[in-house]
């Protein structure tokens, strides 16, 4: 593993009410990474990141973040952040956003001019900077809000559903943003509960799930790790085939058998087995898991906002 | 430096975009205008630039009267009516929802995930606010300094004190505002709380002021009051305060002790421009004695700065003053403390 952006552990938040949000977890993110956190509603991924960024205090966390404690507030100098919902002032033209969250990293008007045209100029926004905000859509100020987060040049940019609301055309910016960040060596930390945009531009991912991270590795190898071979026929299967399928573990849709297999000499037998018995084979295509499947299939049953059940007898944060 | 000049400069932002705001610069504007209007000549004094002559053989040009009447006009009636009643109450309509708004989710988390401590943004985002106060009352001051100046030949500097003593006054009562609106996250609880808190200290005061009246200027005066018929006799003949008067008093004013005096400290004003300089021991004469040409002399006016100067300045202030300070310190902890 190269340099960690991020590296903490047993990280809790019991909040009042004994509600246990994050249930001891322990997390680890590259430099110059992309990474997507992913879970259910009420999962716990916003209140890990506002722990990272100071807004909402652990009630325990080890580890540092950048070399630093987490909570060390110069460290804040360093990240961006974009938090869900997030709300500016109607009062503000786009770029006196900037210049605002600029100003808050003590970045001096003068110097953050010269920034904040550049950062326009990405999220495209220059034509309407000077305009207030309470004339821009809903994805526009989206994207002033991604926009103040780069404004202090960070090396860790937290991203909480930094697509929502905001168009195809819009999200497509927000992506190829992404990865321009990545070229730059600086760290991507996304929430987002859109899958499919996650896994067009995530390195890592971790799933988490009331409270706990289910899973978590390189996205490839997570998805990579799972494939299956699906099998296309014409007409009918005949009856004396359920037996092999059950052996072989298929299952079966409209005009596919799937098997699950790494390798495509696993899945030779049942062709062979389908092909003696008169079956017509018009496709056969190997598919690894999709983020969407690979998160289905960790979080199962966990309801959407059903977080763990309320503490007894421990104490409150 | 820079951080806290950002937050300062977005205050001002919020300020000129509050309508509330213009309505109270507008009007502290035509109030100046009507201030600036008014003159002196041998036979009283006019309004509106001698549109409106008014007939006084005492208020007249070049008098000490006509100065005082200036004066006054603007520490007893401009400072102690309209900024310490409307223009004290529609600051703190347009600015009681500036804690609960910036307390909400998704706004107060891009100010909280910057590297500056939440004491200095709570502090200095509850020191800008108070620049609600302090545009209009300055704009006034400049208004009746110049016309001061110009109409009757008295350059008081003194004036100005009215800026930092009305931005006191108005953050006595503002500090209530923001502690309901940390712990409520509410515009209009925020604003509730503030007018019950200034509607009680306002009760107190008055209640502290009749208790002074009745056990200890009345005897000073010679007036007695009969309760049982709801007469007054007025005998002249000064009476010893009792011993039971004094308990009452003492009781009343220990009563009101814990609470901020804004009535009091909006009233300062008088005692603090400096009168001596130019006109005299007048600090007890009001306006509409001065108007019907009869200021108190000799012990009336000695009563009437003793009743005026029954709580000194310092113990108005500091008093109040400290109220704050716990009140702040109450919201800035759980500012400080609170996960959002």
């Amino acid at each position: 593993m190269g340099e960690l952006a991020l590296d903490i552990s047993k990280v809790r938040k019991v909040y009042s009410g004994k509600v246990e949000a994050l249930r001891g977890i322990s997390l680890q993110v590259e430099k110059g990474r992309v990474f997507g956190l992913l879970g259910p509603n009420g999962a716990g991924k916003s209140t890990l990141v506002k722990i990272l960024t100071t807004i909402i205090r652990p009630t325990h966390c080890e580890g540092e973040m950048l070399g630093k404690p987490i909570g060390h507030k110069p460290t804040l100098g360093r990240i961006g952040y974009l938090p869900e919902h997030a709300r500016f002032p109607d009062y503000l033209s786009g770029a006196q956003v900037l210049e605002f969250a600029a100003g808050l990293c003590g970045i001096s008007p003068r110097k953050c001019a010269q920034r904040s045209a550049e950062l326009m100029e990405l999220v495209g926004m220059t034509d309407w900077q000077h305009k207030p905000l309470k004339t821009y859509s809903k994805g526009m100020k989206q994207r002033i809000g991604v926009a103040q987060a780069l404004v202090n040049d960070p090396e860790i940019v937290f991203l909480d559903e930094p697509t929502d609301g905001v168009d195809p055309a819009g999200r497509r910016d927000i992506r190829l943003l992404m990865e321009r960040l990545r070229g730059e060596n600086r760290t991507v930390f996304v929430n987002s509960h859109l899958l499919g945009e996650l896994e067009l531009i995530c390195d890592d991912v971790a799933i988490l799930s009331q409270g706990a991270i289910k899973m978590e590795g390189n996205l490839k190898e997570l998805t990579g790790k799972q494939t299956e071979f699906r099998i296309k026929y014409e007409g009918e299967l005949p009856a004396d085939m359920e037996p092999i399928l059950k052996t072989h573990r298929c299952r079966r849709e409209a005009g596919l058998v799937i098997a699950p297999a790494l390798l495509a000499k696993e899945v030779m037998p049942l062709l062979d087995a389908l092909r003696s018995k008169g079956v017509v084979i018009s496709g056969l295509e190997r598919r690894s898991l999709t983020l969407e499947e690979l998160f289905l299939g960790v979080v199962g049953d966990d309801r959407p906002g059903a977080g763990p059940p309320p503490l007894k007898g421990r104490s409150k944060a | 430096m820079i951080q806290i000049y950002t937050i300062l400069v977005d205050s001002l932002r919020l300020l000129k975009a509050k309508k509330l705001f213009w309505i109270v610069l507008s009007i502290t504007g035509m109030v100046g205008f009507l201030y600036a209007s008014i003159g002196f000549n041998e036979t009283g004094m006019s309004v509106g630039f001698g549109l409106q002559k008014i007939e006084n053989p005492v208020v007249v040009e070049g008098s000490d009267f006509a100065k005082m009447f200036y004066l006054l006009l603007f520490t007893s009636f401009i400072n102690d009516w309209w900024f310490g009643f409307l223009a004290l109450a529609l600051a703190l309509i347009a600015s009681c929802s500036v804690v609960p708004e910036m307390m909400k989710e998704g706004s107060i988390d891009v100010m909280v995930s910057k590297p500056l401590s939440r004491l200095k943004l709570f502090v200095t985002k509850y020191v800008g606010v108070l620049f609600f106060m302090a545009v209009p009352v300055l704009l006034l001051c400049v208004i009746c300094f110049l016309s001061m100046g110009i109409r009757v030949g008295v350059w008081k500097w003194d004036l100005f004190l009215a800026v930092p003593l009305l931005m006191f006054v108005f953050s006595l009562i503002y500090c209530v505002a923001v502690l309901a609106g940390v712990l409520w996250k509410s515009s209009l609880f925020a604003l509730l709380s503030a007018m019950v808190f200034w509607s009680m200290c306002y009760v107190m005061h008055l209640a502290e002021s009749l208790a002074y009246s009745s056990y200890y200027l009345m005897p000073k005066v010679g007036m007695t009051m009969d309760l049982t018929r709801g007469t007054t006799e007025m005998t002249g003949e000064e009476r010893e305060v009792t011993e039971e008067g004094r308990r009452n008093y003492r009781l009343v004013r220990a009563a009101g002790a814990p609470l901020p005096k804004i009535r009091k400290a909006t009233l300062l004003l008088k005692r603090l421009v400096d009168f001596d300089e130019e006109l005299g021991p007048m600090a007890g004469v009001g306006l509409i004695s001065l108007m019907a040409g009869d200021p108190p002399q000799g012990r009336d006016l000695e009563v009437s700065n003793e009743t005026e100067e029954r709580m000194s300045t310092g113990y108005i202030l500091w008093s109040s003053a400290g109220f704050e300070l716990v009140v702040l310190s109450g919201a800035a902890f759980v500012f400080c403390r609170r996960d959002y």
